[in-house]
């Protein structure tokens, strides 16, 4: 049967599209991860999140600090190990933790661009769209990691140099141990929401260059920089929305009666972040010219 | 190119061109691309039919590479259209690229991890791959470029000539319907680019049309069996390699004593810059489209006696100075 | 120009975060559009909302309070949310706190910072304070027939005038014949319907211009304070208000306070004293207060270390800086006594050591001090 239609049409070529295998995106994504957690600097600085709870235990235990000083729940750490999550968690939110989460979501697609590696992704293929998803999920799987390094690192050290007891909450109260570790998985999850949000904005930074060492810093920078802002007085009417201020609201888990719709606010808050940000990384990768 | 294939035909990949006249492996229309106000890549009609190792040349700049990344998805193309294998690109995309393999603009990857994991990389990246085979996918391509000794050192501690191969492995991680190789044989040595070029007769022997891009013409006149030449955006010739030559300024010279009577032959066949040339005892002239047996029937007639008659045809590489605007004159 | 088809791509691509941040305005923007406006409610008198409040019936809520002061100090050390808070940090800035009331005899107020709180739990005769930073302790044990702490001396330092509730109480009682009663444009707050109570004064020795009370309609509870300055500025020098709120009554658990292990504890008994005294520094007499209405003026004899409480104290070494920094402020007047002026409360610190505090005009005090 002869067609006389016109060309395009008619010369529908006889091949039929290979189709997508069950557990392509896993894959692709254990692929993702095998070599973000591969290489030695992701791993060092790792590492480094994992000294930062073991250096407080160890200090406190070899100097018990009075009330007040230091960070906060410091004079706590030797009464209760549980106390070292906190104050872990407290003293690598502003700089150890975005340092961590600029290194992995700068890197995560200006390396590849820097590398050349992004082309030959691309035309394996790996959709964009594909990709940009699984680089989230890789640096947002990291993000998680970073937190979950740090608060059992220091849940483990704790235990072990002081034991863990009832927790005494920032209200006076006191509750069990069981409500305490409670408490914390929920202040772990706060923190990985909350920095999923500077995530969100790495990834979207490094879709913009190729030079990977740029767009870390570039995103530390915008820690640090909304740091700064938060800082200003005269820019308190709008505090409340920058994307570092309430990364310390975790707190909020350890008083009494915890306002669930604050933290719910504030988690919304680190979620618009991540939505706005993913979406201006999605059309930047969509409309990029890999010339790399 | 107005003849349809029956829709039904199966037609197995990678026939020669013409079996299935409707559609190429690669085809382009009016392919447009400016960066600011510098016009890339300007009205590109690529047409590289099935089967073909097709030799795209042109000097730096030219919008070769431009042109392949459009092909690829990784640019945008201002206008024009882009079909591989009969598909829309970059719309099918998706379906498209499993079937092609590319080495772009060199190899790329990551120098922390080896040649074996580079590989393995790129082969869980492809989501029509099947995961069960992967090794031995892995295992195929490192054999096929030599680097199987090599597999398992890090890709840093690789010679460029390696780093090349590995790059050609990674085109070769699938049957490829396509392979687009950009400068496959930059950094090899002699012995290596030997091998690239046995490499891409034994893929086009198994049907899988090649496209490849270099700007060593003669490499490529060894392989190709069409071409395409680039400059300054635009594509200024292309076809099966023997027509692209043919077109070329070929060179007549009869040797003979009687070479007054053979400048008059020439002249009245009304071949161009006829000139006699005593010392030598030969008339030279331009061929145009004067058939060679023609000449030496009218010759023969004309009772002029040959001592030889030899046509030269420029190859490729005059060819190509000659297209690309650099003065050259065939007849000195 | 014409568009090629890769700049029309590239333009709808560009629609998605526009469009993401346009959604995310219009969630923000929707709840707050219709928090705000106006609520028409049954016309009132000043006189009748007056009365209503004075005689509510709501005797338990729970809510967030926030509470901002702009008296012009010099942002001072210790604004840190992260530091410890002390009362006295209420005097610069906004500050948040959880307010719990069930009946006179029992109230919580939590003042919340970051990773830091500190709490009044008053239930019965027992007051406790609690300081997480610091983990300190105070217990005072009122007279057992006064639980509710009546009678006793109105305490400029207690925390509880910051919350609306305390602040329209104080400023209900100043309320004299001569001050004018009006009313302004009904408001919402904390998601309630509300009417404006506004009072002027009309005393001139007064700094205060004008307050403004949103009356909950229905129930007739305080829910924000404002104070103007006599300057009529267009911010209120001070505001409290509640940004949510509850009428339901608080579990009892909330009233509940047990020492924490670590926590240092002092305990003062009051249960057999004459005043009560919750800021009490050891030796401190009680302050008097002289004069009434909008003119009242309290005067006190700080014991050793007292200045330092004028200002925020941010642990250990805060005395000295804020004792350093009230000296700055502080202007010396022509008869020796110094003089710490703010947008509305004025502090006059005579040379024999007695200290005339009121939110009244420096002339007010200087009188005061005379008379004495």
């Amino acid at each position: 049967m002869s067609s006389s239609e016109p060309v395009a049409a008619a010369a529908a070529p006889p091949w039929r599209t290979a189709p997508h295998l069950p557990g392509a995106f896993r894959r692709l994504y254990a692929g993702e991860m095998r070599l973000v957690l591969g290489r030695r600097r992701n791993q060092a600085l790792l590492g480094v999140l994992a000294v930062v709870p073991l250096v407080i235990g160890v200090a406190v235990r070899l100097s018990t600090p009075r009330n007040g000083d230091g960070p906060q729940f410091l004079s706590q750490i030797a009464g209760n190990g549980l106390f070292l999550v906190f104050t872990a968690l407290t003293v690598a939110l502003p700089f150890f933790l975005p340092l961590v989460v600029g290194v992995v979501a700068g890197d995560s697609i200006a390396g590849e661009a820097g590398t050349g590696t992004l082309r030959y992704l691309l035309a394996v293929p790996v959709t964009r769209g594909r990709l940009l998803a699984v680089k989230a999920l890789g640096v947002a799987s990291c993000t998680a990691l970073a937190v979950l390094v740090v608060a059992l690192v220091g849940l483990l050290a704790g235990a072990v140099l002081f034991g863990l007891h009832d927790v005494t909450l920032l209200s006076g109260d006191t509750v069990s141990l069981a409500d305490g570790l409670l408490r914390t998985v929920g202040v772990v999850v706060f923190v990985v929401v909350a920095l999923f949000g500077l995530a969100a904005g790495g990834l979207f930074v490094s879709t913009l260059t190729e030079n990977a060492i740029a767009a870390m810093a570039t995103t530390i920078g915008i820690a640090v920089f909304s740091a700064l802002l938060d800082a200003v007085p005269e820019l308190r009417p709008i505090a409340g929305a920058l994307l570092t201020h309430h990364w310390l609201g975790f707190g909020e888990l350890l008083r009494t009666a915890p306002d669930g719709g604050a933290l719910l606010r504030w988690s919304l808050l680190h979620l618009a972040y991540v939505a706005v940000f993913l979406s201006l990384a999605w059309a930047r990768l969509q409309t990029k010219d890999v010339t790399s | 190119m107005t003849s349809a294939a029956p829709a039904t035909a199966a037609v197995p990949l990678g026939s020669p061109a013409g079996a299935a006249p409707g559609w190429s492996a690669v085809r382009t229309t009016g392919l447009t691309r400016r960066f600011g106000t510098h016009v890339a890549v300007d009205g590109v009609a690529l047409e590289v039919p099935r089967g073909a190792v097709y030799g795209f040349l042109g000097p730096n700049g030219s919008g070769k590479t431009t042109t392949i990344r459009m092909l690829l998805g990784l640019i945008a193309a201002d206008d024009g259209e882009i079909e591989l294998l009969g598909r829309p690109m970059p719309e099918r995309l998706a379906d498209v690229l499993p079937r092609v393999g590319a080495l772009i603009e060199g190899p790329a990857f990551h120098p922390h991890l080896s040649g074996a994991s580079n590989l393995r990389r790129l082969d869980v990246s492809d989501a029509t791959a099947d995961p069960a085979t992967s090794r031995a996918r892995i295992g195929q391509a490192l054999t096929r470029v030599g680097l199987t000794a090599a597999a398992g050192k890090r890709y840093r501690s690789y010679s460029l000539g390696m780093k090349q191969r590995l790059g050609l492995a990674a085109a070769l991680l699938q049957p490829r319907d396509l392979l687009v190789l950009d400068e496959p044989t930059n950094g090899l040595d002699p012995q290596g680019t030997r091998e690239v070029r046995h490499l891409i007769r034994d893929l086009a022997a198994d049907g899988t049309t090649v496209l490849v891009s270099s700007h060593l013409l003669a490499e490529v006149e060894q392989v190709a069996t069409h071409v395409g030449i680039m400059s300054a955006g635009r594509l200024l010739r292309q076809g099966p390699l023997t027509e692209v030559l043919a077109d070329g300024v070929a060179v007549l010279r009869v040797t003979t004593p009687d070479l007054d009577a053979a400048g008059d032959v020439l002249g009245r066949l009304g071949l161009a810059s006829v000139r006699t040339d005593a010392e030598q005892s030969c008339v030279q002239a331009r061929l145009g489209n004067v058939l060679t047996e023609d000449v030496a029937a009218e010759l023969h007639t004309a009772g002029v006696r040959l001592r030889g008659l030899t046509v030269e045809r420029p190859d490729l590489e005059t060819l190509f100075v000659s297209l690309t605007g650099e003065g050259f004159d065939v007849v000195e | 120009m014409t568009r090629t088809r890769r700049s029309l791509r590239r333009g709808i691509a560009w629609t998605a975060p526009l469009a993401t941040a346009a959604v995310i305005g219009v969630a923000v923007a929707v709840p707050m559009a219709a928090s705000a406006g106006t609520p028409g409610l049954a016309g009132t008198t000043p006189e009748a909302l007056l009365a209503a409040l004075r005689t509510t019936d709501v005797t338990h809520l729970s809510g967030q309070v926030e509470e901002t002061a702009r008296l012009g100090l010099p942002s001072l050390p210790g604004q840190d949310d992260t530091a410890s808070l002390n009362w006295q940090t209420l005097v610069t800035g906004t500050h948040t706190g959880n307010l719990a009331v069930d009946g006179p005899q029992r109230q919580r107020l939590a003042l919340l910072g970051t990773l830091a709180e500190s709490d009044v739990v008053h239930n019965g005769s027992d007051v406790w304070t609690y300081a997480s930073s610091t983990r300190e302790v105070t217990h005072v044990v009122l007279p057992a027939d006064r639980p509710d702490g009546a009678g006793t001396t109105p305490d400029p330092g207690d925390p509880m005038n910051a919350t609306p509730l305390g602040a329209a109480q104080h400023l209900l009682a100043a309320i004299t014949p001569t001050t004018g009663v009006s009313m302004a444009e009904n408001t919402r707050v904390a998601g309630q319907d509300a009417y404006a109570l506004v009072l002027t004064p009309e005393d001139a020795g007064s700094t205060i211009g004008r307050v403004v009370i949103a009356v909950d309609a229905t129930r007739h509870v305080p829910l924000r304070v404002q104070v103007f300055g006599a300057g009529a500025p267009a911010d209120p020098v001070f505001e409290t208000g509640f940004t949510s709120i509850s009428y339901d009554r608080p579990s009892a658990a909330t009233f509940d306070f047990s020492v924490p292990a670590g926590a240092t504890v002092t305990t003062r008994d009051r249960s057999t004293g004459a005043a009560k005294q919750p800021n009490g520094h050891t030796g401190t007499p009680a302050p008097t207060v002289l004069g009434s209405g909008w003119t009242s003026v309290v005067e006190f004899t700080p014991g050793p270390g007292a200045l330092a409480a004028l200002g925020p104290a941010t642990g250990a070494q805060s005395g000295r800086s804020s004792t350093e920094l009230l000296d700055r402020l502080l202007t010396v007047q022509p008869n020796g006594d110094r003089l710490l002026a703010t947008a509305l409360v004025n502090v006059l610190l005579t040379s024999d050591g007695r200290v005339f505090a009121g939110a009244v005009q420096p002339s007010v005090l200087q009188q005061a001090s005379a008379t004495r």
